[in-house]
């Protein structure tokens, strides 16, 4: 039976190495997004009873914005575990920095690491809500004392590199140079996908949960609780919101801020992007979502397109089907050969989608999370596997199976192969074909504006420019010594050859951010108008730099405490001011604070991405400033990298303890759309996927209409029928078929795309030709397709085809 | 019309040579009503489809109307076909989707006549072949000797000099067979069309001028 299939696979090799390759593409897909969405979904879900264990957080509500912030204030905590009762176990989390870490290792050498990661502080009840398994040292004592530290597997590897765990245990680490901690414990590394990143634990110090904290919110300061019963969840909730609003009350009224604290389930937080965590990897549940739907999507396209190629071959096969049949074989051992047939090619097809999805993974590795393969879990691959071959080898060999049991022997050995087989319903493969071609088309076009919107956003006039010019980031703990060293390293980068101008100041386009409430007193007796402005700290050099327009009034003055205000005209016009001029000598200044004039209106320019339009902003001098903006001579690029040595020298010498590390700001500002390039990414390859399926089904179909028509083209070429007049014949229909696509593909793409470009405070209008260049590529694209075929059945010898034998 | 010299055709079986024809020379010259007999595997048609442009030969020359049509471009030998050769076949071989009208047609859209001229032509020949009531029938929808003189309207639709027929009334009954070989006749003789035909029967082959009669792949008389 084997060598049969095998024989009969290899006879058929176009048909066989296209129904490879179309079932690998789409098992590919589904094996590579089944990897993305399990990782995704499986986080924290390995921990026992994480059903019980929530996240406390912080929901915050000030002046009609709402804030989410991931932090609880600081004595929560300790106020859940004396007060709310059915709870566990408490765990408040905060990250530590350390700047380094010096070992003394083994040899007796001194070893020293600089800036470890993923140090945390927190209390025993870390360990035993968590499942570790504790190599050294126990539980009890581990955080007893606040100079321990106890440290997992990996982490203590790479400090003892080779050393047992129980000689560790006792050894100390001295961090900063100062700090001496003593390792009390050695634990395992969770073998799965977490957020709970720590490898490096220390206790909370003692005056962690004072009580004068209440009031602030600080992201850093993670909640954890693990309830006893996972119903009691929202009667906690309350408690605990209770809690805090009780010991806020006074202090926020007069703010008019708000704080409510929410739990949410730890599973759930891995999807809650909303808040943000360092360090923390957070998914999109709607696009994992979305891309279960393209995986089973892409799946069935494969399915359809093996049946549709299989059925097209059948018609080559009528004679072998009826000389078996004549001979005895029932219609059952015909569909068994057939479903034999299938399950070879199904298996082909995932021995070689294993190679694509390796090939993928390494070429694309940017798009997915670093350690998604960590946490394979290879039984469930296994049985998937198996439950996919079967239910693909059902549903792919069902239909061409019973096609061919109901061939009828005797108008097949009669040579009327052609009739029999007109029960194949074109009709049927045409609607596919169709949805297909829709499919691809959304694909082409959401690719063409995806991509033109990401290089609109690109190049996009952002009221300043941003070429050739370098960020140099201060150390934050030394941004305010009190040498004025910053200032000493500004005049000296002033001096170098190469550089053009040198500001210290926040970029004007950049993450982070910082917002004050401000109010306007107007002279005329109105009411005061209070607004809520972006504040950049900057100098007086900074406009020079960026080169922004002044609309009105002059730069700042070189002062040493905040005098007076620039704006940008956005703020002018929330203000209510018809012109800038008008706001030259109006005064405003924070809540509660000193009143300064306006002295100046800057051209509005873009502080954040294009989703967002942009704010009011104010600009300041201030002392509060840690970024070294340095404009290079952009005329002469290849001059640049002799510049920056030569900063990093003077760097040096004022932090010699500090790593040089510079960015230009231009790929910075790139950096922002990192998501949309992913996204323009995924959807260029969904296109050519899209693409290269659709193609495979109009190849079996293109395959089958020229069969069928054999005898039509001889008889239209002995007429004289030119090979380009035939092929336009086979095409003509399909074609239509894609325009049939085009038609219904393009509101559908003109729609979803506006919804997405909705997203965009900025964003490109959709132009006409975009749907035309669409549609044209898929017809070309479609064409080339068919004409393969098409040509070689037109350039057929009519003699072979009419012969009456 | 036509001179054929030392025309070799073969197939490679095995690594072995498997002669259809074996040096064949003939002379065929215009107005003639050839038919050339033979029995099956003798290499009848495929003279026929040489004959007829349709198929080439390994070796040898041909000259159709003193021109070496053997190493022909695709384009020139289309043209040459068009012009000059009409084929009618033992399975009429019409098209099924297209009605009697537009199989007649077909050849004429090939050779690209204009629509009011194609009109005309294929008016003339279905009211000379006497099937004006059946011209939007379907090939389905009509008797073999129907089908057949279909078959040979749509063949003389393009006025061929010559007319090259494959076993031509071998799916007919008997008295539809004398009718179509009359036609043929009537055709040689008043039109002065070259026929050659591929015939099984005795009968049939004695309408023509002259036999050819073919034994594995060599003439014999």
């Amino acid at each position: 039976m084997l060598k049969t299939i095998v024989r009969q696979l290899w006879h058929n090799k176009l048909f066989t190495s296209l129904n490879i390759l179309g079932l690998s593409i789409g098992i590919s897909a589904c094996f590579i997004i089944y990897q993305l969405v399990s990782f995704e979904f499986g986080f924290e879900t390995r921990i026992p009873m994480h059903e019980n264990i929530f996240n406390v957080v912080s929901h915050l509500e000030f002046d009609g914005q709402e804030g989410h912030n991931v932090g609880v204030p600081k004595p929560l905590g300790q106020a859940i575990e004396a007060e709310v009762p059915g709870i566990k176990f408490v765990v408040p989390v905060a990250e530590q920095f350390m700047e380094e870490v010096t070992v003394h290792q083994i040899n007796g050498k001194d070893k020293t690491f600089k800036s470890p990661d993923r140090q945390v502080m927190t209390q025993a009840s870390y360990f035993n809500m968590l499942p570790y398994e504790w190599l050294a040292g126990t539980i009890d004592q581990a955080l007893s004392t606040p100079n321990t530290v106890v440290l997992t597997k990996s982490r203590a590897e790479k400090y003892f590199p080779g050393v047992p765990v129980n000689d560790i245990l006792g050894k100390t680490l001295i961090y900063n140079d100062t700090i001496q901690k003593e390792i009390s414990g050695v634990v395992n590394d969770l073998a799965f996908a977490t957020s709970f990143y720590g490898k490096e634990f220390f206790a909370l110090p003692k005056d962690y949960f004072s009580q004068s904290d209440w009031g602030s919110t600080n992201s850093n300061d993670k909640l954890y609780i693990q309830l006893e019963e996972k119903n009691a969840a929202s009667k906690a909730q309350q408690h605990i919101n209770a809690l805090s609003v009780k010991n806020t009350k006074d202090l926020f009224a007069k703010w008019r801020f708000k704080r409510d604290q929410r739990i949410i389930p730890i599973a759930s937080m891995h999807f809650a992007t909303q808040y943000g965590e360092s360090n923390v990897h957070k998914a999109n549940k709607p696009v994992l979502l979305g891309l279960v739907g393209v995986a089973i999507f892409l799946l069935i396209l494969a399915v359809i397109n093996f049946i549709n190629l299989s059925t097209a071959q059948l018609p080559r096969r009528a004679k072998e089907i009826a000389v078996r049949k004549t001979m005895g074989s029932s219609g059952k051992r015909l569909i068994y050969q057939f479903l034999g047939e299938t399950f070879f090619t199904c298996i082909l097809a995932a021995l070689f989608s294993d190679l694509l999805t390796y090939l993928f993974l390494l070429s694309f590795k940017d798009l997915f999370p670093e350690n998604m393969q960590a946490y394979i879990n290879y039984y469930q691959v296994f049985v998937l596997f198996w439950l996919f071959l079967w239910l693909t080898t059902l549903f792919a060999g069902l239909y061409p199976g019973w096609l061919i049991s109901r061939v009828n022997p005797i108008q097949i050995l009669r040579n009327q192969t052609l009739i029999s087989f007109r029960g194949i319903r074109l009709s049927l493969r045409k609607t596919l074909i169709i949805f297909q071609f829709v499919i691809a088309l959304l694909f082409i076009v959401s690719a063409i504006i995806v991509g033109q919107q990401l290089r609109y956003t690109l190049n996009k006039d952002l009221g300043f420019e941003k070429d050739a010019i370098l960020l140099v980031n201060i150390p934050w703990r030394k941004v305010n010594d009190d040498k004025g060293t910053k200032y000493a390293l500004l005049n000296e980068l002033r001096a170098l050859k190469g550089v053009e101008a040198v500001s210290l100041a926040a970029p004007p386009l950049s993450s982070n951010t910082m917002s004050n409430n401000y109010d306007y007193i107007p002279d005329n007796g109105t009411a005061k108008k209070e607004l809520q402005p972006y504040i950049k700290n900057i100098d007086t050099a900074y406009l020079a730099l960026y080169n922004m327009h002044l609309l009105a009034g002059r730069n700042l003055l070189p002062l040493d405490t905040v005098k007076e205000y620039l704006i940008n005209e956005t703020t002018s016009k929330v203000l209510g001011f018809k012109s800038p001029k008008e706001a030259i000598g109006k005064f405003i200044g924070p809540q509660d604070g000193q009143q300064s004039p306006i002295v100046g209106v800057v051209k509005d320019f873009h502080n954040k991405n294009f989703y967002q339009s942009i704010d009011p902003i104010v600009l300041i001098i201030d002392k509060q400033t840690s970024t070294y903006n340095i404009k290079l001579n952009e005329h002469y690029p290849k001059s640049w990298q002799k510049t920056i040595s030569e900063i990093e020298k003077h760097w040096k010498k004022f932090y010699p303890e500090e790593s040089f590390e510079y960015k230009f700001y231009d790929n910075s500002i790139e950096e922002l759309y990192t998501q949309e390039h992913h996204m323009s990414k995924i959807i260029n390859l969904s296109t050519m996927v899209a693409v290269l399926i659709s193609c495979l089904g109009l190849l079996g179909l293109i395959t089958l209409t020229a069969y069928q028509r054999t005898k039509e083209i001889g008889i239209r070429k002995v007429l004289g029928a030119s090979i380009s007049s035939i092929v336009q014949l086979l095409s003509k229909d399909f074609i239509q078929l894609v325009l049939i696509a085009i038609i219904i593909a393009s509101p559908i793409a003109w729609w979803a795309m506006n919804k997405w470009l909705d997203g965009f405070a900025y964003k490109i209008e959709i132009h006409w030709w975009v749907f035309a260049l669409a549609g044209f590529v898929a017809i070309c694209i479609a064409f080339l397709t068919m004409s393969i075929q098409a040509i070689r059945a037109a350039r057929a010898n009519p003699v072979d085809s009419l012969r009456n034998e | 019309m036509i001179q054929l010299s030392n025309i070799f055709k073969w197939y490679n079986v095995g690594g072995n040579r498997s002669f259809v024809l074996k040096d064949i020379n003939l002379t065929i010259n215009e107005g003639e009503f050839v038919s050339i007999m033979g029995p099956s595997g003798s290499g009848k048609s495929t003279l026929l489809h040489i004959l007829g442009l349709l198929d080439e030969p390994n070796e040898g020359s041909y000259l159709f109307q003193e021109q070496e049509v053997l190493h022909l471009k695709e384009k020139q030998r289309s043209t040459l076909y068009k012009e000059h050769i009409g084929f009618v076949f033992q399975a009429y071989h019409l098209i099924d989707e297209l009605t009697v009208y537009e199989n007649i047609e077909t050849p004429l859209i090939y050779k690209n006549l204009k629509g009011s001229e194609r009109k005309a032509i294929v008016a003339d020949l279905i009211d000379r072949f006497g099937i004006v009531g059946k011209k939007d029938l379907f090939p389905a929808q009509l008797s073999g000797g129907q089908q057949q003189l279909v078959g040979i309207a749509r063949a003389l639709a393009t006025t061929p000099k010559l007319l090259l027929a494959d076993e031509p009334t071998g799916n007919l009954n008997s008295k539809q067979g004398e009718e179509i070989m009359e036609l043929f006749k009537q055709l040689n003789q008043e039109d002065g069309v070259t026929i050659i035909q591929v015939t099984h029967s005795e009968k049939n082959a004695e309408y023509g001028s002259r036999i050819i009669e073919l034994l594995d792949g060599q003439v014999v008389k």
